[in-house]
């Protein structure tokens, strides 16, 4: 499709709101979203420009439970888009919706508990997955010495390379975690 | 009613009341949103994340029970246990505002 543009674009867990705005912006310049995918890939169609508020929630329920979310997201005037990552994506025309209108919580306590939702079923996880792997990485190396073989050489040089990736990613979470949980916590 | 119950319902956030208040009548998320509204002259608004995380959470909790569904609109109503807490924050309400009148609250 010839008005279809893609564009790359990392947000890591705790950054919905950075990536709500780089939404919001595309569409005022008149890229309207069509799809995201893993890790970070955006198709947008080019259209007129328009204030869009795009807004992510993150409230993984059973399959059975997922109709009635949705429906009550378009009660409130919300367009559903996807989930990605169990990240639920909705739209809204800014137009002439008044300011709470274009929120999806009305109270700190709320969007902390979400905050607190996505560390516990990702965060956590994520974490305890990666110590794993760097224990058994480095017992590994530990066992082998000096006596690696070449091709291993070349296998762990990669690997520790995707542990540097990793750690990078893990410390950007927390930093984003706790600026989210100061900026929400503070005023309670 | 345990402690746990009462570390997190009492006192209530403003959300919660509203929501647990209405509930004395089956309703689903959307309708109780428009209720409050009306209740208070625009003044307290419930937005769709806040009202379904305390639809579950309280549902979770048992405060309230879903009942049916109409329309991919899941209703519910307020329980035994819900009424409880919420007759304990009406007291409390009670209280503030006798006291804010000057008056000393005697239960």
């Amino acid at each position: 499709m010839a008005d279809m543009v893609k564009e790359f674009h990392v947000f890591v867990l705790p950054e919905y709101e950075q990536e709500e705005e780089f939404l919001r912006e595309k569409s005022r310049q008149g890229y309207h979203l069509v799809q995201v995918r893993m890790p970070g890939i955006y198709y947008f169609k080019k259209g007129e420009p328009k204030d869009t508020v795009y807004r992510l929630d993150f409230n993984p329920q059973t399959d059975s439970e997922k109709d009635s979310y949705i429906q009550m997201y378009k009660d409130y005037g919300w367009e559903y888009i996807q989930d990605l990552n169990e990240y639920s994506y909705f739209r809204k025309d800014a137009g002439t919706a008044a300011e709470e209108e274009l929120e999806i919580f009305n109270d700190n306590g709320s969007r902390l508990e979400m905050v607190e939702r996505i560390f516990r079923k990702k965060m956590l996880p994520m974490t305890l997955i990666f110590l794993f792997c760097s224990v058994i990485f480095l017992n590994y190396l530990l066992s082998v010495g000096t006596g690696i073989h070449p091709f291993m050489m070349v296998i762990s040089v990669l690997d520790c390379i995707l542990i540097l990736l990793y750690v990078y990613v893990l410390v950007r979470c927390l930093a984003g975690f706790s600026r989210i949980r100061k900026k929400y916590g503070d005023q309670n | 009613m345990d402690d746990r119950l009462k570390r997190i319902y009492a006192p209530m956030t403003e959300t919660g009341f509203y929501i647990l208040f209405c509930l004395r009548e089956e309703m689903h998320g959307y309708n109780i949103g428009r209720k409050v509204s009306e209740m208070t002259g625009g003044e307290v608004s419930i937005s769709p994340g806040t009202m379904y995380g305390t639809l579950s959470k309280m549902e979770k909790d048992q405060l309230i029970r879903f009942v049916r569904e109409e329309e991919k609109r899941k209703l519910y109503r307020i329980t035994e246990l819900g009424e409880e807490v919420l007759q304990l924050e009406l007291k409390r309400i009670d209280r503030l505002y006798r006291n804010s009148k000057g008056e000393v609250y005697h239960g």
